[in-house]
């Protein structure tokens, strides 16, 4: 949108508002994202290291490129390299989500799951990461199947399917849980 | 009941907060990095244009100057001329077309350079630690005479001033070196100094602006009216300052082409950078002219040089593989603030005033048939002339209106973290109830907020209430609305309002037999089709009847009538999208704060409706869906959904007895979609075997259900 491409054309010319209207307007989106991707913690540290990116080497980005696209897609890949490398497979029990939003509010942390979003965030870690992926940039990212599938160098029907497996998993996990 | 979306929905329901000190020190933690990245090596190393450009001082100054521009017009308007001779600032900039060359001094945060232009674009611009850049032409070289390094590339000075159809001379020192900046130059001069044995006339402004402190001075020779001298200063809050004063030492002295030339030493290190295609937006012949005028609003004077960027015609995809407009194309105001632009090709035209540095919104005075204020559309046919397109510019302080709210419930308490919406009356949106501080605002303990950042509307708006939490748990939000009203320019606004609690209901589900049926759902369905109990976040979790057949029903506005809707789920797969049996009741809840009790007896023999449809193959994308027939309207919310399988068979069990809607719609062989609807009287414990032909869905058959 205009708006974006001025702001990027102001932050090239180290323009300080332009990287707080930029980090206003952005941030809770990319936390969201990186949230429902991996958990707090690595959505903290992903979605910090691309705002320090993006103050240190401003110059770099293109001017005419999709400045959201941009910002989501250095998420999506500083969660994958987390995730892959920390082989971070949290695999709690929804029956201790209480402690996790306490864990997870105190003073130090920066992104805080609300309270009805946490049995949601625990179910959604217990899918597969391509699943998971695909459900959250579709619901959360704006992101259409045909985009994902560039994304997950994979077909439009398969992310399709992820998509629909995703949705069946978490409905049962979610069952589940009402039928304890 | 909700159809299997929910689980999409719910998902949405995934949110986060963020803690506000945290965040705080991460936004000033990040500034320190970007300030700490500024002040680092700038210069001639070896990356593309955009960096070199970046790190010009001359684009420094050229920013700077945009921001000067701009905020001259802070100035109180002087409205008449000072012993004659006095023009706008815009115009003092164009008459730089008199003068065939300058030698000027620009200080740009104390780093000094020297700078010479001469009419056939040509600039040399020579830095005080020995580096320098020679514009001459089309192309561009950057020398670093310590290093013995030079750049040849493509000039951003040319391709900017051929943007604008000025030579180079002209375009820098009319200082227009940014796209999407429009400098709006209507203002005249405060008065005449005299100095340097000159008389000149001073312009001269101070404004704050998100928090930075910027003063701004021009001097120009009142006898030429070209500028002499210019000086911007900013200071931001943490008293960091930028400083940028030019001094023109000299217009018209002859100074030799060599002075534009440049050979590279022997031995020199040489980088050479490919010319890059020209990126023009999709030219089109023929096509659409649109014109207008823009003014400001407070006295109706001309804006000359704003700039408007016409965006137009079909979808198409660029080299990257996105959807873009095929038209894309600026142009400016003249000195008495008119504006054409030819050859704009069919379909929906977006057309954006702006300028970037300052936030002005520029309204439109002509309708937008599609659109709205602030990115105002219309339709052309590829063919018309389209005149009197025109707009007024406001500054922000004669532009936004505010609007306080005092909120709260029936004992008269405040309430707390309630938020506002507006929108237009035919339910799109005209954007939430901003305050200054955060882009969301509730109200404090004390029941109040106060946005002093509204958009005015052209078109009568509603404001809506919402709390934070879940929708509708605690406060009936749902119709918590005004009436509607135009937000006027400046214009205030003041709500008083009481939110009512949300009323219950409790129901008691009874069998055919007169017994209590217990781990039934129970949920209520507004006027829309909405579930508006249980809430979304809950909806997996159910509301189940218990073994005396008791469930209550919340989130209802006072005296609001609605529908129980009460399904027995198959225990294996309980999904509330795909129950077993269903039934559909009337109730109200009650206008006082009581809990009345409504009792319903629940046939609970199923209903299944079976469906084919004489459609051509193979079916695609087809669904039915169901609606409550009591519930009036087309777009209302569906009550159950089934997809049509590539025979164009369906299936949909759990059919509530009473009169329903279906609507069978697919993708025909030209890809488009189309539907079909019909309307049947169901009864408990039978099966209904239904025809879907192009033009209607009847029912077939009918027979009782053995399961």
């Amino acid at each position: 949108m205009l708006e974006d491409k001025l702001l990027i054309l102001r932050l090239k010319r180290g323009c300080g508002e332009a990287l707080e209207r930029i980090y206003e307007k952005y941030r809770l989106y990319l936390l969201k994202i990186a949230a429902g991707l991996s958990d707090a913690s690595i959505a903290e540290d992903v979605v910090h290291d691309v705002f320090v990116r993006l103050a240190k080497k401003a110059e770099t980005l293109k001017a005419s490129g999709s400045l959201k696209a941009y910002l989501r897609t250095c998420v999506i890949n500083g969660v994958r390299n987390k995730v892959r490398n920390e082989k971070v497979r949290s695999y709690v029990e929804l029956g201790r989500a209480g402690e996790i939003v306490s864990v997870q509010s105190g003073a130090d942390h920066w992104v805080m799951l609300r309270e009805q979003s946490v049995r949601l965030h625990e179910a959604l870690k217990q899918i597969p990461f391509e699943q998971r992926e695909v459900v959250v940039l579709h619901l959360h990212g704006d992101m259409r199947f045909r985009e994902i599938a560039k994304l997950q160098q994979a077909s439009t029907k398969t992310i399709q399917s992820r998509y629909r497996y995703g949705l069946d998993k978490l409905r049962s996990i979610l069952n589940c849980e009402v039928q304890k | 009941m909700r159809p299997g979306k929910d689980i999409e929905k719910v998902i949405k329901q995934f949110d986060i907060d963020v803690n506000r000190d945290r965040d705080r020190r991460i936004l000033d933690g990040l500034r320190q990095v970007q300030a700490k990245s500024k002040s680092s090596e700038h210069g001639f190393s070896r990356v593309g244009i955009g960096r070199i450009i970046m790190q010009s001082r001359t684009t420094k100054l050229a920013i700077a100057a945009i921001i000067i521009i701009a905020v001259l017009i802070g100035l109180n308007p002087f409205g008449g001329s000072i012993d004659g001779v006095s023009v706008a600032f815009g115009d003092v900039l164009k008459n730089s077309y008199k003068v065939q060359s300058f030698h000027a001094l620009l200080n740009s945060n104390y780093e000094k350079c020297e700078l010479w232009g001469k009419r056939g674009n040509k600039l040399r611009i020579e830095y005080s630690d020995g580096k320098y850049e020679i514009s001459n032409g089309p192309v561009m070289w950057q020398v670093d005479k310590k290093k013995n390094k030079a750049i040849k590339k493509d000039s951003f000075y040319y391709k900017q001033a051929q943007r604008k159809g000025v030579d180079v001379l002209d375009y820098f020192l009319r200082r227009h070196s940014s796209e999407g900046c429009s400098g709006f130059f209507a203002e005249e001069p405060v008065e005449q100094i005299k100095e340097g044995g000159m008389l000149l006339n001073l312009y001269k402004t101070e404004l704050e602006q998100y928090g930075n402190k910027i003063s701004f001075e021009a001097k120009v020779n009142a006898k030429t009216n070209l500028l002499e001298y210019m000086k911007y200063t900013m200071v931001d809050e943490k008293g960091q300052s930028q400083i940028s004063e030019l001094k023109i030492l000299e217009y018209d002295a002859t100074i030799s082409d060599q002075k534009f030339a440049f050979k590279p030493d022997e031995g020199m290190d040489v980088t050479i950078h490919e010319a890059k295609p020209q990126q023009d937006a999709v030219a089109s012949t023929g096509g659409s002219t649109l014109s207008g005028r823009i003014v400001w609003a407070k006295n109706n004077k001309p804006v000359s040089e704003a700039i408007l960027t016409i965006i137009a015609g079909k979808m198409i995809k660029d080299k990257n593989g996105r959807n873009r407009q095929e038209f894309f194309k600026r142009t400016e105001t003249d000195r008495n603030g008119y504006w054409t632009l030819s050859g704009i090709p069919e379909g929906n035209v977006r057309i954006i005033v702006r300028s970037w540095e300052l936030d002005w919104p520029a309204i439109p005075e002509f309708t937008t048939n599609i659109g709205n204020d602030k990115s105002p559309a219309i339709v052309v046919d590829g063919k018309t002339k389209y005149e009197n397109l025109d707009f007024k510019v406001y500054k922000p302080q004669d532009f936004f209106a505010r609007i306080t709210i005092n909120v709260v419930d029936e004992n008269g308490d405040p309430i707390e973290g309630v938020g506002g919406n507006l929108s237009y009356v035919d339910g799109s949106i005209h954007g939430h109830v901003y305050a200054k501080a955060e882009r969301q605002q509730f109200t404090g303990k004390n029941g109040r907020f106060d946005a002093d950042n509204i958009w005015p509307s052209k078109r009568p708006v509603k404001l809506h209430l919402w709390t934070k939490g879940k929708f509708g748990a605690k406060y009936a939000t749902r119709q918590a609305q005004s009436e509607p009203f135009i937000i006027e320019p400046k214009g205030e606004y003041h709500f008083d309002i009481t939110l009512p609690f949300v009323r219950k209901v409790k129901v008691r589900v009874l069998g055919k037999d007169g017994k209590p049926v217990k781990e039934v759902s129970v949920s209520a369905i507004n006027n829309s089709g909405m579930t508006v109990f249980p809430f979304y976040s809950d909806v997996f979790k159910g509301n189940f009847t218990d073994k005396d057949g008791f469930a209550a029903v919340s989130g209802l506005a006072p005296g609001e009538e609605f529908f129980i809707s009460v399904q027995r789920l198959d225990s294996e797969k309980p999904d509330p999208g795909k129950p077993v049996s269903s039934a559909i009741f009337k109730a109200a809840a009650a206008s006082d704060k009581s809990m009345p009790l409504k009792q319903v007896v629940f046939d609970e023999r199923p209903v299944r409706i079976e469906g084919y449809c004489l459609l051509e193959r193979p079916i695609t994308k087809g669904r039915v869906v169901l609606r409550l027939a009591e519930i009036p309207g087309e777009n209302t919310m569906p009550y159950l959904w089934e997809k049509i399988d590539e025979s164009g068979k369906f299936t949909i069990d759990g059919v509530p007895a009473t009169r329903i809607k279906l609507k069978v719609s697919y993708v025909d062989k030209k890809g488009k979609y189309v539907s079909v609807k019909g309307t049947l009287q169901v009864s408990s414990g039978n099966n209904y075997r239904v025809k879907v032909t192009e033009k209607q869905i009847v029912i077939e058959d009918k027979g009782n259900l053995t399961r």
